[in-house]
Parts: C-alpha cells; structure tokens; sequence
C-alpha cells in the first residue's frame, strides 16, 4: 500500500495533548477516562488509536471535538490545535470548527443519518452551517462533487434520497462526504468507522481513508479496537489502556516487536491462519479493566499482566518512556520482556 | 420528490405502511366523516337556511319534535334544532381555540424543558402541581376565580391541558438529543437551534397530533360540563353544554332538549376520539388496540 512510502510531514505538530483529562462524576467519586493523556499527531500521518471497549479512546475524540458527554466533562490540560488551545474557546466557537477545520465520522452509519430528512439536506446542512454565504445551487453543486469524491455513484440521485434507501457502506461513504463538504478539514478523526460493515465494504472505506488522506492532506485519528484495520492503515499507532497510551509506535515496529504485554496480548488474540489446529479457541487476556473510581497505585494493567512482579509493578504507576526513535513504552519491566517472553516461548515448546 | 426516488422506496416500506393505513383507516375514515359533517353542518346551514336561535315565541313552547319542528322547541318556544346549530359554533370555537393555544404553549415550554436543566426544573414543578389536581375540580376553580366567560373556559381547558403535551414534547425531546443522527449532526457543527427545529422536535409531532385530538375532545366535554354547572358561556347564546343545563327542569316532560345537545356532544367526543385512535395507530403501531390518555 502506497502509505508506507509517506513520511508524516516531518515532526511539524497539528495536534497536541498535553495532559488531557476527561473525567465523569460517580456515587463512588469521579473517575478520568482519560488520564492525563499527551499526544502529539504530526501532519499529515494516520494515527490509529486502538485499545479494548472502555479504554477512553472514544472519550479521547469527542474530548478534542468538545462533545464528552454529560456529565463527563474535559477537566485538564491543554489540547492544541495548531497553536490554539481548543479547550479554552467558547462553545460556539468550537461548534464553528467542529465539521469545518475538524471534522468526525462516526462509528454507526445506520444510525447517524436523521431518518425523516433527505441526504441532500443532511450534507448541505453542513455547508449552512459553516459557509452562510453559499446559494442553494452552490451548496447542491459542493454536495454532489463531494459525493463523487468519496464514490458515490449516482450523485444526484442520491440526493434525493432518504437513508433508508441506502446500503450501510454508501451510508458511511455519506457521512465522510459529510466530514469533507466544507473542504477545510485538516482532522479527521474516524472513531470506529468500519465497524458496523462488513468486511468487503471494511477494505473499501479503509481505501477511501488513505485516497482521502493524500488527496486532502488530512491529518487522520483512526479509533479502533480492530489491530488489523490499523495494520491495513495507519503509519503510527497509539494503544490505550485504562485512559492511558501504554505504547506509541511506527505501526510496523509495533506489529514486528510490541514492547508493551498488554499490546502482545492484544497481537495474540488476532486469529492466525495456520496456528496450529491444538489451540482450536481464540486466545484471550483474562480479566478486565481496573475500576476508574479507584485507580490502582501501579500499573494499571497489574491484575491481568502476564508478567507482573508484585512490589515493582504494582508499586508506581510506570512512565510513558522514550524507548527508540519515535517509540515510547509505559512499562517497568520492558527491557527485560524480550527475554522473559522468549524463555516462556521456549518452555512452551 | 422525484419519480425515480418515489420509484426507489422499498416495496417493504410500502407495504407496512400500507397495512398502517388500513388498519387505522376505518377509524380515522368514519370519525373524519362524522366529524366533517359536524362542522360543516354548524358552519353552512346558517348560511343556507335561516335560523333563529334566540326568538322566543311562548305559544310554541316545549313541543316535541314533529315536521315542523324537528327536533322539538324548548321552554321558550326556541327551535332546538337551530340552538343545536349555533350551540356548536360556541362549544367547537372554545375546543379549537383551547387545542391550538394547547399546541403553541405546549411545544413551546416542552421544547425549553427538554433543552435546558432550569427550565425544566421549573417548567416541570408547575406542570406537576397541576396533574395533582382532577382535571375538572381545577377548572371548576378557575372560572369561579375568574368568573364564567368563553374566554375562561378556554384558559382553563389550556391549563388542564399543556402539562400533559409538555411532558410528551419534553419525553421525546429528552430521548432524541442523545440519538445518533443528532450527535452526528452536532458533531460537524450544526448549532443547537437548528438541531432542535430540525432534528429533535419533529420527532415529537406525531404524539402531540394523537394528543391534541383527545385534548379537542376533552376540550368539548370540559366546555359542557362547565356550562352544566352555570360556569360556562353565559346565556342566552347557546352552547350545548348551557343547553342541557337549562333542560334539566323538563327532563320528565321534555326529555329531546336535553337529548339533542347530548346527542351532538357524544359523537363529535366519540368521532375525535376515533380519529385520536387510528392516528395513534399510525404513529406507534405498537399501542395499537389500547386506551387513549
């Protein structure tokens, strides 16, 4: 695929997150379901961010678009979008760039189109509220060039069509045009686009992305839980744990040597072709996600990690630490994994 | 829309509306009939025939319906019939003016409660005040507060009945905001006002027209029970409600001036509450066969 030639434009920051921290009010006390989470996204590259259901990746995109829900609410930090700190702008202000400078695909296209309106009135709805000063027919000629961009066949048609008529992938194709009409986005941030579809109109959408990618000069925020939608994807990838990044990588280093046991459990429960027919189930992680409410002291991926050693893991929360070259780990024990996991490999055999 | 679009519908979809229109059909058809035939009856014989409603003409009085006069005539000699007639333009004005007051307001104050917190906390105390009391003791209450008037009764059927169109727009108010479509739409800048008109509050209409159509209805028997009980439109210009009030004293030996506007009053009530139904039928299929609010 044609991305891995692309360099991320060399460093130059589109977004930064500096010690984001989305955090719901409980009976039990608030908990942040994003912890303190720094991140910066170079322009230009395709940034996957995948974790389990609950790991705040969700929370992490409407959190840059300031729509976290009530009554969660963005409590910390800084989030720079380039240079302006999105957190402090008004409510309309943020409104003016939600769907022109970034733009969002949601996860559920069967749903996401109001169901009594025509797709016509949905896409141009966007351009009424971001560019006033267009005419009817503008808006109708953006609305059908748009369309065609993200290979919709008959364009005007679908116009006037309502979204019951259409099939789940034109449906998404739909709302990406959406995301695109105003021709200024410069983020994208896809959460879970694909996962509603099935797997053919999966690889067609993913194509699209990447097309889209070069043709717009997006920057692109990817969610998934899906690793191989990442693989097929993304130059970098972010994996999320309990509101935390456990580990940033180039997207083929992460594949090729994952640092962090939570990111090899993740690899692992990928379904091989050809593992051998003795292990008929999929592989697991055991156990489930810490309570937010009350965070443990060490590392939250303690109570399921394979190789946790009681008094140093469990002891500190670990730093987010630069490994190697745009490689960044949160783990105490990561130099010593390779070994650790080579000689369990070894036993195992 | 376009042929080729008309064309494009699913012959699914066609067909369970199909079976949606036939099965609320007879309802809304024969209570639309009845109904029609009502107002255009109150509205054009006066300007076809003459009428007289208020002549009085004692040597006629109390005669049981005959050729001449076919629904009978009343302790003052007056036409029945032509009190019937003109009885309905008082007791369809008040229903109509109190249904459409009803809508405005009810929308209007379930829309802000819906939106935002305050207002909701506020709109929705007041509203709860009301449902405490019997619809009808509160009414009762508020004429002899302000004293009988068309106007009064319209006021008080208004506030009787807009807690209960609040709580409708403001249920489904509170159920669309967090739907997809409209998180999807917030989510490339479409502002809140517009997300309301558009998005949000037409999804509500479909209910309030069910809720609108009862509330006509009970909007009659208010107005009739109201001027039963000496607190409605005073007369002499006859309502159907002040009608069988006066009635009440001949009801052994003039039993057709109570019968008539009693008559009138249950099939326009049972006509709308038939239109009610197959329009409840047709909005949520799910509450088909149960009894109206």
């Amino acid at each position: 695929m044609s991305r891995q030639g692309v360099a991320p434009g060399a460093g130059e920051p589109v977004l930064q997150l500096e010690g984001v921290e989305v955090r719901f009010p409980s009976p039990h006390g608030s908990f942040a379901v994003v912890d303190r989470l720094s991140l910066s996204v170079t322009r230009g590259e395709i940034l996957g961010v995948v974790g389990e259901s609950g790991c705040g990746k969700s929370m992490l995109a409407r959190s840059i678009v300031g729509l976290v829900p009530p009554p969660g609410r963005t409590v910390g930090g800084a989030i720079l979008f380039d240079g302006v700190d999105l957190v402090r702008l008004s409510p309309d202000e943020r409104r003016r760039i939600r769907g022109d400078a970034i733009a969002v695909v949601p996860q559920e296209p069967m749903t996401s189109l109001n169901p009594t309106l025509r797709i016509g009135d949905q896409l141009t709805e966007v351009l009424r509220a971001h560019r006033p000063e267009m005419s009817r027919s503008q808006r109708r000629a953006r609305a059908l060039e748009v369309m065609e961009q993200v290979g919709i066949q008959f364009a005007g048609q679908r116009l006037a069509q309502y979204p019951h008529e259409l099939s789940g992938g034109i449906r998404q194709r739909v709302m990406i045009a959406m995301a695109l009409i105003c021709g200024a986005v410069k983020l994208l941030i896809a959460d879970e686009p694909t996962t509603a579809l099935d797997v053919t109109i999966q690889a067609q959408i993913l194509e699209l992305f990447v097309r889209l990618q070069s043709e717009e000069q997006m920057t692109v925020i990817l969610i998934t839980h899906d690793l191989a939608v990442v693989a097929q994807t993304a130059h970098r990838v972010a994996v999320m744990y309990a509101g935390c990044i456990v580990e940033l990588a180039p997207v083929l280093d992460l594949f090729d040597a994952p640092l962090h046991p939570y990111t090899r459990g993740l690899l692992e429960t990928l379904p091989r072709r050809g593992a051998s027919a003795s292990k008929s189930h999929l592989a697991t992680i055991a156990g489930a996600v810490p309570d937010l409410a009350r965070p443990p002291a060490g590392c939250r991926f303690f109570n399921r990690c394979p190789h946790a050693l009681a008094g140093i893991c469990d002891a500190a929360l670990p730093a987010l630490e630069p490994v190697a070259d745009e490689r960044w780990v949160r783990c105490h024990r990561w130099r010593e994994l390779p070994a650790v996991a080579a000689a369990a490999v070894g036993a195992a055999s | 829309m376009t042929p080729a679009a008309a064309e494009a519908t699913t012959p699914s979809t066609a067909r369970s509306a199909l079976r949606a229109i036939r099965r609320a059909g007879p309802m809304l058809l024969s209570g639309g009939t009845v109904l029609a035939l009502v107002v255009l009856a109150s509205l054009f014989v006066p300007l076809l025939v003459e009428i007289d409603p208020l002549g009085i003409d004692v040597a006629q009085k109390l005669l049981p319906p005959s050729a001449e006069h076919w629904l009978g005539t009343d302790e003052f000699g007056r036409e029945v019939l032509d009190r019937l007639i003109i009885g309905a333009h008082i007791s369809l004005r008040v229903a109509f003016a109190a249904t459409l007051l009803t809508a405005v307001l009810g929308i209007a104050l379930g829309a802000l409660s819906g939106q935002y917190r305050l207002a909701d906390s506020i709109i929705g105390r007041f509203s709860d005040a009301l449902l405490v009391f019997p619809g009808f003791v509160l009414a009762i209450m508020i004429l002899a507060a302000l004293g009988p008037s068309e106007l009064n009764v319209v006021l008080a059927v208004v506030v009787l009945y807009v807690p209960r169109v609040i709580r409708t727009v403001r249920a489904s108010i509170i159920e669309f905001r967090s739907a997809d479509f409209v998180q999807a739409a917030r989510a490339v800048g479409v502002g809140d006002m517009r997300l309301l008109v558009v998005h949000i509050l037409p999804k509500s209409f479909g209910p309030v027209m069910v809720q609108l159509t009862f509330g006509f209805a009970w909007a009659i028997l208010v107005e009739a029970g109201l001027s039963f009980l000496g607190l409605g439109p005073p007369p002499p210009s006859p309502s159907w409600g002040n009608m069988i009030s006066a009635a009440r004293e001949f009801i052994r030996t003039a039993p057709w001036i109570m019968i008539a506007p009693g008559v009138m009053i249950t099939i326009t009530v049972l006509s709308l509450n038939l239109i009610g139904d197959g329009l409840r039928d047709l909005v949520d299929p799910r509450l088909q066969g149960k009894v109206g609010p």
